[in-house]
């Protein structure tokens, strides 16, 4: 991709860098400020590219690493008490409850970042754990080993007491 | 939503564990309400998945493997209806905006110096749109089109793309959903005096020339300018899918004979010397 290509880059992949960015991040502000870092973070580091793979699939790699930084940026700041969920088109309402979410980018932002990678492609994106290894680098039994062991540590962290 | 029934509903993590691993329900739960935001069902494709389908990337079997599970899922057809919305499914959020920062600040990267760059031409787009729709000033000019303000690049050729529907006009981005009877014509920045057509290129690889209305070769150049008007108008026919249109200008006369489709994303090749810049419309039943 040459930089000049960005505008074209933006209208084809932009919906659904920003989609996934509003799921992660729960609010259109961030949302929209991560979009932009995500296309721009791609520009800048376009040798780390690997050919083999889409522009598509780089740039959800980019966004999932970079909303889990805001994300354990944010638990810093003690913000993720406080985060508003806005609604996310294509969600049912009824079902869309804030404190769940809240609870899922808690322990988002404090998981083992190779575990929350793993964890955001199984669990939000809805991939199988062989698609997701194609995401991560790594094989699917490590895949496998990253969820087992992200459940281990939530399962703690969602104890009572 | 109540939550499926016990034995029917499976989590992708419960999908592939292995037998015998025993996880803390609580934390399923914890993560997998947000596959109940989403309404999955245990063999919807992931948002990856769907995604390539509507671009339209996936091989013909693995396609029509999925829209036999979407003529049966509700949740499914939500989720490609929100894919063929595009922007337009976030009401709150200003993507003309959010877009002219992205490019201003790319061209900002840019003139900070050179990137450590590897081509990703060919694997991302087509060459010679590359060539063509490469924006060779920073500055941005927005121009009110209709009901939007639509981005264009002082310097480069620009296609701009006018749809009528029901008595109203607007400009809609590329990669946008249109309908079958929408009536189109064109604006185009024309960087140098030229020769232009504007060509449609069909899923099947098929061409038609939408410009100039009077043949399939070019007669006349035209002059240098920016947001010009184009004469003549288009109707999109019944068929649906995603076609390309591809604004072709060269510095000499030339023919629809000469342009040949080069890749399933409806890519052209162009005969020397020639460049030009595409747009993508989805046409989708309304």
């Amino acid at each position: 991709m040459e930089r000049t290509q960005i505008g074209e880059l933006f209208d084809k992949y932009g919906p659904s860098i920003y989609r996934r960015a509003l799921v992660l991040l729960g609010n259109h502000h961030d949302a929209e400020e991560a979009s932009q870092e995500v296309f721009l973070r791609a520009l800048r580091h376009l040798d780390s590219f690997e050919e083999r793979s889409s522009a598509h699939t780089w740039l959800i790699r980019i966004t999932t690493n970079h909303c889990l930084n805001l994300l354990r940026d944010r638990r810093r700041r003690g913000e993720l008490r406080k985060q508003h969920l806005e609604p996310v088109p294509g969600r049912l309402p009824a079902a869309a409850d804030p404190g769940d979410m809240l609870q899922v980018r808690r322990l988002l932002a404090e998981a083992d970042e190779d575990e929350a990678r793993a964890a955001v492609y199984v669990f939000v994106e809805g991939m199988s754990q062989a698609e997701a290894a194609g995401y991560l680098g790594v094989s699917r039994r490590t895949v496998g080993n990253l969820i087992e062991r992200f459940c281990q540590w939530a399962a703690g962290r969602l104890a009572p007491g | 939503m109540g939550r499926r029934q016990a034995g029917t509903w499976l989590s992708p993590l419960a999908r592939e564990r292995r037998s015998g691993v025993k996880y803390d329900e609580k934390v399923l739960r914890t993560m997998t309400d947000i596959e109940h935001l989403l309404a999955r069902k245990s063999d919807c494709p992931s948002e990856a998945i769907l995604d390539r389908l509507h671009w339209g990337e996936l091989d013909e079997s693995r396609a029509a493997s999925l829209r036999a599970h979407l003529a049966g899922c509700v949740a499914c057809q939500q989720r490609m209806e929100l894919r063929r919305k595009g922007f337009d499914a976030f009401a709150q959020l200003d993507a003309d905006g959010l877009r002219a920062r992205i490019v201003e600040a790319a061209a900002g990267q840019a003139a900070a110096g050179p990137p450590k760059r590897r081509s990703l031409v060919g694997s991302w787009l087509v060459p010679a749109v590359a060539a063509a729709c490469a924006l060779l000033l920073v500055v941005t000019v927005f121009i009110q089109t209709g009901q939007r303000t639509a981005l264009r690049t002082k310097g480069g050729l620009a296609l701009q793309v006018f749809r009528e529907r029901d008595g109203r006009v607007d400009s809609p981005r590329s990669q946008a959903a249109f309908h079958p009877g929408d009536r189109l014509r064109f604006g185009l920045d024309l960087p140098r005096d030229s020769h232009v057509m504007i060509v449609g290129a069909e899923q099947s690889g098929q061409l038609y020339v939408c410009f100039p209305s009077d043949g399939s070769r070019t007669s006349r150049p035209r002059p240098a300018g920016r947001a010009q008007q184009l004469p003549g108008a288009v109707r999109l026919d019944a068929s649906t899918g995603t076609e390309t249109l591809h604004a072709v200008v060269c510095p000499r006369p030339f023919s629809l004979d000469e342009l040949r489709p080069n890749d399933p994303a409806g890519g052209l090749s162009l005969p020397r010397g020639c460049s030009s810049c595409r747009f993508v419309m989805h046409k989708i039943e309304p």
